[in-house]
């Protein structure tokens, strides 16, 4: 049955996307003891937070920071976690569907410089990049494009759109995203800085980073609203489903995932993208 | 001590005609919802960095205490920007004060800041004396008003405009200059530590008030003119505040006029 409905993914029915886990998706058997172990904590602790919103239908089509790890940057430091990091990656992909990466960060801060974990769902990753096509053209991205050349152009994109690609693939209210990259440009050329307020969803662990600034007594708007509701209902349903699967003797969270993949993750994230013209 | 001298300057240039109270943040003018928006801008302004260039002549120009991020097609159809225009023209107090709310900045995806700046004139003046080899760019012209020059400077291309504004919101000039190295070393790839000196505002969480400076840099005496300067203002608006802000109290502009205004009519305090 996975075989058949994956296969009617892979063929462009968009209606039953998300509908099952294909052969080889969230598999962390593959994994060694050690190597599990670091994945299951670390799936547990970006189910908690944001990295629900990407894998849970893709009301965030892109989530960075599942782990990160600072290395130093004169070449000389250990990298075996980081070596790790990037074994234990693939179990937390899905063909067609989700894809991990792990990736360096240009900025180099006290002699160190970060490696960061970014996940992707596919396909509003893609919707994403065709809507906005226009940021991404100047450097030749298609909405084929390896999700990692597409990481690697924001990150030595320098301060110019940077900010509004990143903003548009986290999946951030449109005016929020404007708002941001207007506020950092006007910033840099006027030195003031452009007071904000934040909106933040609520997650299972508080400490979220699903975070957009907004203007200094600012009210929702209906794009803000439907973020939040959308939220919402994915966090409730992670909350149902979690008890049966966390903690000693449970199936762990990528049993969790993929049996919420069978069952269908909600289509509220996908369903405001439509509703943008995504 | 060349700050007092310009100032003792500027004070002989703008010697001005006699102000009334009435004239001084006239908001009795306004419409009684016009008169609520212009209360409640003013409290903002001196709660933040825009009381310095109220009460000091350290800080020429003060914006961002209120702004609005509009889309360029309801520029002219924007409420609350068509509100903020009408009472901008209320906030002044002699002929030393402008206020206007103005685009900053140029279009982001068809939107655009509009800032609430209010300047001071002879402040504005000093600066440029101060650095004429800067401002000499925008043409020397004594009877131009303070928002036309803002205008000149934002209308520059980035570098440029980013050292005018350092010194027209009252950075100290070794701050400017670092500004520069700072970002030209930024546009090369390259990077240095830099920290800010920041000044305190009635709103702590405001912070508008600060400049860069390179890390670990301790106050000089450009840093700590500004800070004697301010503090001073800023402990005497903090005595006045719990007397005029708040429900049932006389206002923000009854606040100014009350520091403003004696015998001679009211005056911003030099």
């Amino acid at each position: 049955m996975r075989v058949l409905t994956f296969s009617l993914i892979l063929f462009g029915c968009s209606s039953v996307f998300l509908q099952a886990a294909p052969p080889g998706c969230l598999d962390e058997s593959v994994l060694s003891k050690d190597d599990r172990e670091r994945a299951v904590k670390l799936l547990w602790q970006s189910l908690d937070r944001e990295t629900l919103f990407t894998y849970a239908g893709g009301l965030k089509p892109v989530n960075i920071g599942v782990d990160s790890i600072r290395v130093q940057a004169d070449g000389k430091g250990d990298l075996r976690e980081v070596e790790q990091l990037r074994r234990i990656s693939p179990a937390f992909s899905c063909p067609g569907l989700f894809q991990s990466e792990v990736h360096h960060m240009d900025f180099i801060y006290d002699g160190k410089r970060a490696i960061q974990t970014v996940l992707f769902h596919l396909p509003q990753f893609r919707k994403k990049l065709k809507r906005h096509a226009d940021l991404f053209a100047p450097y030749g991205i298609t909405s084929n494009a390896n999700p990692l050349e597409v990481m690697m152009a924001i990150e030595y994109a320098r301060g110019g759109n940077a900010s509004l690609m990143l903003g548009y693939l986290l999946g951030y209210p449109e005016d929020a995203v404007d708002f941001f990259h207007a506020a950092g440009k006007e910033q840099n050329r006027t030195g003031q800085f452009v007071k904000r307020d934040f909106l933040n969803p609520a997650s299972f662990d508080p400490r979220s980073y699903f975070v957009w600034a907004v203007p200094i007594g600012y009210q929702k708007t209906t794009a803000d609203e439907a973020v939040f509701h959308c939220a919402e209902a994915v966090l409730k349903e992670y909350q149902e489903r979690r008890p049966r699967y966390f903690g000693d003797d449970k199936k762990g969270p990528f049993a969790l995932l993929r049996d919420w993949m069978d069952e269908g993750f909600p289509k509220c994230g996908a369903e405001l993208q439509k509703e943008a013209g995504q | 001590m060349r700050v007092l001298s310009l100032l003792l300057l500027s004070g002989l240039i703008f010697a001005q005609p006699k102000t009334e109270p009435t004239q001084c943040f006239p908001f009795e003018s306004l419409s009684v919802e016009d008169r609520r928006i212009a209360e409640s801008l003013l409290t903002r302004l001196l709660d933040s960095e825009g009381l310095y260039t109220l009460t000091t002549p350290v800080k020429p120009i003060s914006f961002g205490f209120a702004y609005l991020f509009v889309p360029v097609s309801q520029a002219n159809t924007h409420a609350e920007l068509a509100a903020w225009k009408r009472v901008a023209a209320a906030f002044r107090c002699g002929d030393d004060l402008e206020a206007a709310v103005i685009p900053v900045g140029p279009m982001y995806r068809q939107k655009q800041f509009w800032n609430f700046v209010i300047a001071r004139r002879s402040a504005v003046q000093r600066v440029e004396s101060e650095n004429l080899e800067y401002f000499a760019q925008f043409g020397p012209d004594r009877s131009r008003n303070a928002l036309t020059l803002i205008e000149l400077v934002d209308q520059s291309r980035d570098e440029i405009a980013r050292e005018g504004y350092g010194y027209l919101l009252g950075h100290p000039r070794y701050s400017v200059q670092f500004n520069n190295t700072l970002q030209r070393l930024r546009q090369q790839h390259r990077a240095i530590q830099s920290s800010s000196y920041s000044i305190k505002t009635f709103d702590e969480k405001g912070l508008q008030f600060n400049w860069p400076v390179p890390l670990n840099h301790l106050e000089n005496s450009e840093d700590r003119e500004i800070r004697e300067r301010t503090d001073k203002a800023l402990d005497e608006y903090k005595k006045r505040r719990q007397n005029f802000i708040g429900s049932d109290k006389p206002g923000a502009a009854a606040l100014l006029r009350d520091w403003f205004c004696g015998e001679k009519g009211c005056q911003l305090p030099r």
